[in-house]
């Protein structure tokens, strides 16, 4: 019956194209498992950030924290370059411009520091843990001194506020 | 950025474009080269309108456009080979199978890159033996992009990219928005609902309503003007042009501003009032806010 050949023939066919098929996916996961996760891993591994779009801070506060925190905990340790901000967008999945904000105010504050040419460094000030821990204090009196200002509370009323919340937590 | 070159990936220059019953008015904006612009807003915004544009799909009746530095519509054909174009109802051959459509997409772009379209069928899950008709709305949205994203456009302009698509989708889509990214003159167009990818990828925000651009800029500002407060004072506030939701509360009044700052600060404390709350708001907050800010301010009411 040549009608029967004829499927034979082409089932054959589809047998030989779906094997063929077959290798060339199971070629691709060999290329995507030995080339591409290694290098995902990397970059995941340069940033271990915990951020959250649920948190209610601002994203860049957020890899600000995470950046003080790698620092404190001498995952970073001083000198050390820092990722470029668009491979720290990449691999934390956050836009460039949210990157650059966390890095510029982080170096406002003089926790990283910014060689022309050389890009971004954790600040070498010489300082242990305390000391940094010292000029976060520092960066947060500031920051209060700063909303004050800008709420137009006077020293005399901000310092008795202060003294207030003292008060009220050892309490 | 804008520190490289300078260079625009797209310039509005009073662009409008009139329907019958819709019209886009004095349009202006300019996207600096590697840098994602979400474009949000209602339904009917002109979002999709102000693309086509872009594209050179359609012609404004005044005003200059010019993407990759090029005047648009003069130059449309010379920029497909260099932007691709994403929406929702791309058309593909529904007896054809993806393969054939690579092949078919190969032909037409020099930029083609063959072992990215690989790479991108493996991570979005298509089998390119399979045909258009076999596949589900979400794996067609997939196809298009692929096909988009495999011809390494300089500009790549998405059109409601992640309607239709799963949240697994959705991350796997804006997963290779962020690779993107990692090329500094590649810059994306995108328009959308899902706020919180827009928050989350562009560096730029345009909000548009009733065919207008009502905000453009930096997205780290936009969001930082948006704020919900809590004010103490006596007696009744200022008027404020940028204020919603004003309710007396047992401290004073809550609002919602749309123009923090000092100013707006100065202005509270001339009154007699001090901010004794701070929060800041998600995008969809904002875009929530915006539109009625917008209509309440008589914004997007049709000239005569």
């Amino acid at each position: 019956m040549p009608g029967f050949f004829f499927l034979d023939f082409l089932g054959a066919r589809l047998v030989v194209l779906t094997s063929a098929v077959r290798k060339f996916f199971a070629a691709l996961v060999w290329c995507v498992y030995t080339v591409y996760t290694p290098y995902a891993q990397l970059c995941f591994m340069q940033a271990p950030f915990q951020l959250s779009q649920a948190d209610g801070r601002p994203m860049y506060l957020q890899i600000m924290d995470n950046i003080k925190q790698l620092i404190l905990k001498g995952q970073w340790l001083e000198g050390q370059a820092l990722p470029s901000i668009r491979e720290l967008a990449v691999s934390i999945k956050v836009s460039v411009i949210t990157v650059k904000r966390a890095y510029q105010e982080l170096e406002r504050e003089g926790v990283i520091g910014t060689r022309q040419g050389l890009g971004s460094f954790v600040a070498e000030q010489n300082q242990n843990v305390v000391n940094l821990k010292q000029s976060e204090l520092m960066v947060c009196v500031d920051q209060v001194i700063d909303l004050a200002d800008l709420l137009r509370i006077d020293e005399a009323a901000l310092l008795k506020l202060i003294a207030r919340r003292i008060k009220e937590g050892r309490a | 950025m804008s520190d490289i070159n300078g260079a625009w990936a797209v310039e509005f220059q009073g662009v409008s474009k009139r329907y019958k019953h819709f019209s886009l008015e004095n349009l202006n904006f300019r996207v600096p080269q590697g840098e994602i612009l979400g474009l949000v807003g209602p339904n009917g915004a002109g979002k999709s309108t102000c693309l086509r544009l872009l594209m050179g799909f359609v012609q404004p009746e005044s005003g200059e456009i010019k993407v990759l530095q090029k005047a648009i519509p003069e130059y449309a054909v010379w920029l497909k080979e260099r932007a691709a174009f994403v929406s929702e109802d791309m058309r593909l051959f529904a007896e054809a199978t993806i393969e054939w459509h690579m092949d078919f997409v190969k032909g037409f772009f020099s930029r083609w890159d063959e072992e990215y379209a690989q790479q991108l069928l493996c991570s979005f899950e298509l089998n390119p033996a399979q045909k258009i008709k076999e596949l589900s709305l979400g794996q067609r949205i997939k196809t298009t992009l692929m096909l988009a994203l495999a011809r390494r456009p300089q500009l790549l302009v998405l059109d409601e990219p992640s309607t239709g698509l799963d949240p697994i989708a959705r991350f796997e889509l804006t997963s290779q928005l962020f690779d993107i990214m990692l090329n500094e003159e590649s810059s994306v167009i995108f328009s959308s609902q899902f706020t919180q990818d827009v928050e989350r990828l562009s560096d730029r925000i345009a909000f548009m309503d009733k065919g207008r651009l009502i905000s453009h800029q930096d997205k780290e500002s936009y969001l930082d003007k948006w704020r919900r407060l809590v004010v103490v004072g006596d007696g009744a506030l200022p008027p404020m042009d940028h204020a919603l939701d004003v309710r007396p509360c047992p401290e004073g009044y809550s609002l919602t501003h749309g123009e923090f700052d000092g100013d707006a600060v100065a202005k509270l404390g001339a009154a007699g009032f001090t901010v004794a709350q701070l929060k800041t708001m998600t995008l969809e907050e904002i875009f929530i806010s915006q539109v009625r800010l917008n209509r309440k301010m008589g914004g997007g009411v049709r000239d005569a």
